[in-house]
């Protein structure tokens, strides 16, 4: 028998209208982005270059902001719900342990993939001629922040604290797209050849995924 | 003692949920647990499955302890509340499924137990068409299908009717036989007072084995309390 964790026509279906409302929502702001003046070098999730031109009076860039904090709603959380499900069923005859959180992390990686890949079709598709290696670094990148965002906020719910967990999303992703000296520090390269958020997203993903472990492996079925 | 609980405390927020548990429970016996909503029934069978971890004190099976997150000396079957079985599986899938965690299942004692509860025919059907007294019923034969040794039970009879109910208690009788240990929680004592070698009370997290009900003397209207110790 296939495993829970296989059944994705079912985890599509569970939450399917708030999914489709949050989505319609991102879909209009990634639409304005695309039909207006779309940087040629730039993946839409992609922190803008310090001296872009804002397409918006807003103090940050909208598109990158709202890549990143519908990256995380739009999971609405079933990577945690898989990860915390207090099935004792299943745990009284094979304990929770580090392979469940292995499957937790596929789930996560798999689930930013797939919301990301959509939209690189759609960068392709909008600047056709022009794409380039630059949008891959973006998507990359992006890929990571989404992740890095999914841990923080996974952290944030082991710990009974999911508002402070959206809310330290909330600031990391407008630190990302509006704070100058966190874009200059993302876009910059060490030794001159390894760019700087590379080893921001590493160092981060393996601390977050470090505390992750510690503490699911600390949480009790209650 | 075949499970002994050995002042058990847990503390969740600086309330005392479960206070000093000190019991042991025989091998092959059915043993009760009554108290009303919130008494820390639920509690205690999840400090025996080794679901959550002691402020104080410990669980011990067989003589082994049963550590936090770690395999239990002995295999258990457990209820504690909702069961959560995959809605778009069948029921016997399902069963497979939970069976194939640890390795060891016993088709013919599943179906056994199947036919004595009324779900055999519909074992090929998907659980999500299950009413709330056959995922009930469902749940009771994943706990015994296995020839667990100890089997935990918390409100079994929820959602049963009549039939079930007595099906129910000639099972427990038939796995007492079977020398398993069974403890089950409930706030229907009457139902379980029809099966149990023992009865304790629990309430505000204490369990009271000072007391120790002997179930025949109670339903015959006497004095049937007797020592623990």
């Amino acid at each position: 028998m296939r495993r829970p964790w296989f059944d994705l026509g079912a985890q599509l279906r569970d939450r399917l209208a708030l999914r489709v409302a949050l989505g319609s929502i991102y879909i209009c702001i990634l639409l304005a982005y695309v039909l207006g003046v779309p940087d040629a070098d730039r993946f839409p999730g992609m922190m803008p270059r310090a001296d872009a031109t804002p397409y918006t009076a807003l103090p940050f860039d909208m598109t990158s902001f709202a890549f990143l904090m519908f990256g995380v709603l739009l999971s609405l959380e079933q990577p945690s719900d898989y990860l915390l499900a207090d099935n004792w069923m299943v745990y009284i005859r094979r304990r929770r342990g580090l392979g469940r959180f292995m499957r937790y992390l596929a789930v996560v990686l798999a689930y930013a993939l797939a919301f990301l890949f959509p939209q690189l079709a759609i960068t392709w598709w909008a600047v056709r001629g022009s794409f380039n290696g630059h949008v891959l670094e973006g998507f990359v990148c992006s890929t990571g922040m989404v992740i890095v965002l999914l841990l923080v906020a996974n952290i944030a719910r082991m710990l009974d604290g999911r508002a402070v967990g959206y809310l330290i999303c909330l600031v990391v992703a407008y630190g990302y797209s509006g704070v100058g000296d966190v874009q200059h520090a993302f876009v910059g390269h060490t030794l001159g050849v390894v760019p700087n958020w590379s080893i921001i997203i590493v160092v981060s993903v393996v601390g977050l995924t470090g505390v992750n472990v510690t503490i699911f492996n600390h949480k009790e079925l209650l | 003692m075949y499970v002994q609980i050995n002042d058990f405390t847990k503390t969740i927020g600086g309330k005392t949920v479960l206070d000093a548990i000190r019991v042991g429970f025989e091998e092959g016996t059915v043993n009760g647990i009554v108290g009303p909503n919130g008494s820390g029934k639920t509690m205690l069978l999840r400090a025996l499955c080794g679901f959550i971890r002691p402020t104080a004190g410990g669980v011990s099976i067989a003589g082994k302890p049963v550590v936090f997150n770690e395999s239990l000396p002995e295999r258990v079957g457990v209820i504690i509340e909702m069961p959560g079985f995959i809605a778009g599986r069948t029921a016997m899938e399902n069963l497979e499924y939970l069976a194939g965690l640890d390795g060891d299942w016993d088709p013919r004692e599943t179906l056994r137990l199947m036919s004595l509860f009324d779900l055999y025919e519909h074992r090929d059907k998907k659980v999500k068409s299950y009413s709330l007294g056959m995922r009930q019923k469902l749940a009771i034969v994943q706990a015994l299908m296995e020839h667990q040794r100890l089997v935990l039970l918390d409100e079994p009879t929820n959602g049963l009717d009549r039939a079930s109910v007595t099906a129910f208690l000639e099972e427990i009788g038939r796995q007492r036989e079977g020398g398993a240990t069974v403890i089950i929680a409930s706030h229907h004592d009457d139902e379980i007072r029809q099966v149990c070698d023992h009865i304790y009370t629990m309430e505000n997290g204490r369990l009271d084995t000072g007391h120790v009900v002997s179930p025949a003397v109670v339903l015959a209207g006497g004095h049937g309390d007797e020592s623990a110790d």
